[in-house]
């Protein structure tokens, strides 16, 4: 007989007349690592939000160790014991990982705190589980796994019985995700329970023991072990095979973007050459120098040794000038890249006034962009008020505008971090057509995804150095390897794909 | 539109409200300006406020709140989520209005929903009135003819047949163990196989060290079997291919949980919507059968008698997708050996 850690049974959750769950049933037992892959990203916060919180639900009921604690009569508003962890932290970023784990909980009272005692009580979970954490380091100072682990800790110390994490493969590096697995594998032993949410099925597939298909807020399937299998899955999801019509490597191999023997504090002797044209992912095992990397292309930092060349000219001392020649999308560029006031066209001409600078005050330029780019992103480009629009269209606007702006080399940073599976296949045809207008793509990712299926070349770091080169016809090598880091990695096409 | 809202009297008295408010406010203006050059018009003023800011706090919680759980349990009926709602409001609006729902409830009596279940119960395995007795007989006669002329496939498959309708026709009002549906299931099948052959199979699975005790529980009879014929009729025969159907069998501390799955044609999401809205919704077609729908009503059936029988928590829900298959997840409260009637 299994004990039962939390019941969903029908809920359904509305919001302003919005159905955001709907007749969701979930149920995990303990010691058990539940999957729940999202097919579109709607529902997700409004499941995890009930999990946490009791809060007022329109219909279902809702069991927490086979007690009723909420349901469609009354909501107590109290909290359960779920611990989420997930890119936001939820740790006092100025405080110590000790002072995190042990003074911030409910029902410490102490009123004299001994930071040796602390240190002692840390090192004996550390030391267990084979982590060196420094317990007087402050949280600020963790990496992503660390802070992950610190996260894990907390959640074991207070006596948390589920602890839910979203998307973690999105800020930890395949190696890291592959030890933190095996401390989630190690306290599922122990009877804890996990929910293990991402995008990727097979990512779950892994690890968890069931996993539920979610769309449109509703449970689509509960697969169980023995159904983890392509044939049923395929029938969630869009088709993701690496496209036959991707443009060819140029023959000139002259080097649009070359790196020789480049030092910086997290970098270490790093020497590559990306060609014009392609399509290039740098794969960081440990999340250690994708910012270095991003930061030395902007110019917010120069390298302590060795030379960047952009053109054949050194980027360091020309970087004013060469500067037009880069564009970049970050992570999350629905947030961080688009001018809500502005209208569409402004926000897609937004880096042309580089080249152009006559650019907002010539109408027939702006008559000309309406021509040419109506066929692609359709009549949203017309849109006043972009804050209504989609995000598969906020997507287009971002990818467009790079594509308007012609640059040498797009440096795209984690593009398909929490995209659910819709806007993953729409940013893989984005991408495409960066492609096809014969831009440098440089993906920077400390997870796969699906960058694979439209790379040319992957290149894995790991500790700062560049450890491997696979070109497309390679890919299905990182399946079968048997290094660490590649197990983590089971989103690969096959040999017969590449 | 707003002629015909104000026909409601909840609409009325909110009218009524507002227009008292503004007059409540407009007179504490008054006497705000006309008192103001008194030295203690502060105090009365202050005083005003603090009295009316008490009565509008208890009105929202003793009128207001209580308003919109009731309209919320009103509206859970009406939209089909749930009966028990209807039953359990706690803030009728006035006493005409729960004699009203009294004597509703009284009219829509359970036992007598659930007598009706059963006869519905009875009457989906009876199909066309067959006579019991008469049934057995003819068929324990034909098995030994079966015998005597050595056709050992026909002597089966009648033993088969008998078995399984001496099970569903006998005590529909008994709650049986889970090895006993599971035994008819098995004769149901071994039937079945007779027409389909290797096209379908049938797993039980479970962990294997809770398989004697997960046999012991009990659960209304007739519970699996319409399910698995579902799986059949719907699923299976519609594949072309060779179909599974499995059993999973999981228990809790207050949950026995039996999920019926196949690999069959599955359904599509209008289909599917329809079926879970029709599951959701308090059914009552069982009082009144109707002969013409039998087929699309028995997981109805199940369904409605699990709720009346053991409250809204407990119920069946589906799972479908085209060309992957469908799963029945039945929910029922953990009952062990000394339930045996209902």
């Amino acid at each position: 007989m299994q004990k039962e850690i939390i019941r969903l049974d029908r809920v359904t959750q509305r919001d302003d007349g919005v159905t955001l769950l709907d007749g969701v049933n979930l149920h995990i037992f303990e010691g058990e690592i539940m999957g729940l892959v999202c097919i579109d990203s709607e529902g997700q916060d409004a499941l995890v939000n009930l999990l946490c919180e009791n809060i007022p639900i329109h219909y279902g009921y809702i069991y927490f160790e086979e007690q009723l604690v909420n349901s469609y009569k009354s909501s107590s508003m109290e909290l359960n014991h779920v611990s989420v962890i997930e890119e936001r932290s939820r740790l006092v970023e100025s405080l110590t990982v000790a002072d995190n784990i042990f003074v911030l909980r409910r029902g410490f009272k102490k009123y004299v705190i001994d930071p040796r005692v602390l240190k002692s009580q840390l090192a004996l979970f550390t030391e267990d589980l084979g982590i060196h954490i420094d317990a007087n380091e402050s949280v600020d100072e963790l990496s992503s796994f660390e802070r992950c682990v610190t996260e894990l800790l907390k959640a074991v110390v207070t006596g948390v019985k589920l602890v839910v994490l979203r998307d973690i493969s999105n800020f930890i590096g395949p190696a890291d995700l592959l030890r933190f697995q095996e401390l989630i594998r190690r306290y599922t032993a122990q009877g804890m329970s996990f929910l293990y949410i991402c995008n990727h099925h097979e990512e779950t597939f892994r690890i968890c023991d069931r996993v539920s298909l979610m769309e449109c807020g509703k449970i689509r399937k509960l697969l169980r072990r023995e159904e983890f299998r392509d044939d049923i899955i395929s029938h969630f999801t869009l088709d993701f095979s690496r496209p036959t019509n991707l443009p060819q490597d140029s023959d000139q191999h002259s080097g649009v973007l070359k790196f020789r023997h480049v030092f910086t504090e997290h970098i270490h002797d790093m020497s590559f050459t990306i060609e014009q044209g392609e399509c290039v992912v740098f794969l960081d095992v440990n999340n250690l120098v994708l910012t270095d990397l991003f930061q030395l292309m902007t110019g917010d930092l120069l390298p302590q040794s060795g030379k960047i060349l952009l053109n054949a000219t050194d980027w360091c001392e020309n970087r004013e000038k060469l500067r037009q020649h880069l564009s970049f999308i970050k992570e999350n560029p629905l947030q961080s890249m688009l001018f809500r006031e502005m209208s569409y066209i402004d926000n897609l001409c937004f880096l042309l006034d580089r080249k152009s600078p006559l650019l907002w005050m010539n109408r027939r330029f702006k008559q000309s962009i309406f021509k040419e780019y109506e066929p692609l992103v359709g009549k949203d480009i017309y849109a006043y008020d972009i804050t209504g629009l989609s995000p598969a269209s906020l997507y287009n606007l971002v990818y467009y505008r790079v594509h308007l702006y012609h640059p040498e080399i797009v440096f795209c940073i984690q593009p398909f971090a929490g995209a659910d599976m819709y806007l993953r296949h729409h940013l893989v045809h984005l991408i495409n057509e960066l492609r096809a207008r014969k831009i440098t793509v440089v993906i920077l990712a400390v997870s796969m995804s699906d960058s694979l299926v439209v790379a040319d070349r992957l290149l894995m770091l790991e500790q700062g150095h560049l450890l491997r080169e696979y070109r497309s016809g390679e890919f299905h090598l990182l399946r079968g390897q048997s290094a660490p880091v590649d197990t983590a990695i089971p989103w690969l096409p096959t040999g017969e794909e590449s | 539109m707003k002629k015909l809202q104000f026909r409601f009297l909840s609409h009325r008295s909110a009218r009524i409200v507002t227009l008292l408010s503004i007059l409540v406010g407009l007179l504490l203006a008054a006497l705000a300006i006309s008192i103001a050059e008194q030295p203690w018009a502060v105090w009365v003023l202050l005083g005003g406020a603090a009295l009316l800011t008490a009565i509008l706090y208890l009105g929202h919680r003793w009128v207001y709140l209580p308003y919109r759980e009731t309209e919320k349990m009103l509206n859970l009926f009406v939209d089909g989520y749930s009966m028990q709602s209807f039953h359990e409001l706690r803030h009728p609006y006035s006493p005409a209005m729960e004699s009203a729902l009294e004597k509703l409830n009284g009219m829509l009596d359970t036992s007598e929903l659930i007598n009706a279940s059963k006869k519905q119960a009875q009457y989906l395995a009876l199909q066309n009135q067959i006579n019991p007795h008469f049934l057995y007989n003819t068929l324990e006669g034909i098995r030994g003819e079966a015998i005597t002329a050595g056709l050992d496939n026909v002597a089966k498959m009648t033993e088969a047949l008998s078995t399984f309708f001496r099970y569903t026709i006998s005590n529909v009002e008994q709650l049986v163990t889970l090895e006993d549906e599971l035994r008819n299931i098995d004769n149901y099948y071994i039937i079945q196989r007779y027409r389909f052959g290797e096209r379908i199979n049938l797993f039980v699975d479970c962990d294997e060290e809770d398989r004697e005790e997960l046999y012991q529980y009990r659960m209304p009879k007739l519970t699996l079997q319409p399910i698995v014929e579902n799986a059949i009729i719907h699923g299976i025969e519609r594949k072309i291919d060779r179909g599974n159907i499995r059993i999973k069998l999981e228990a809790t501390s207050k949950r026995l949980i039996i999920t019926v799955s196949d690999d069959g044609a599955g359904m599509d999401e209008t289909r599917l919507r329809e079926l879970n809205r029709e599951l959701e919704t308090p059914s009552f077609d069982f009082v009144k059968p109707d002969r013409e729908k039998r087929g699309g009503i028995a997981i109805i059936n199940v369904n409605s008698r699990i709720r009346l029988l053991f409250g809204e928590e407990y119920g069946i829900s589906i799972y479908s997708t085209v060309d992957v298959g469908t799963d029945v997840e039945i929910t029922l409260p953990l009952l062990t050996g000394n339930a045996k009637e209902y």
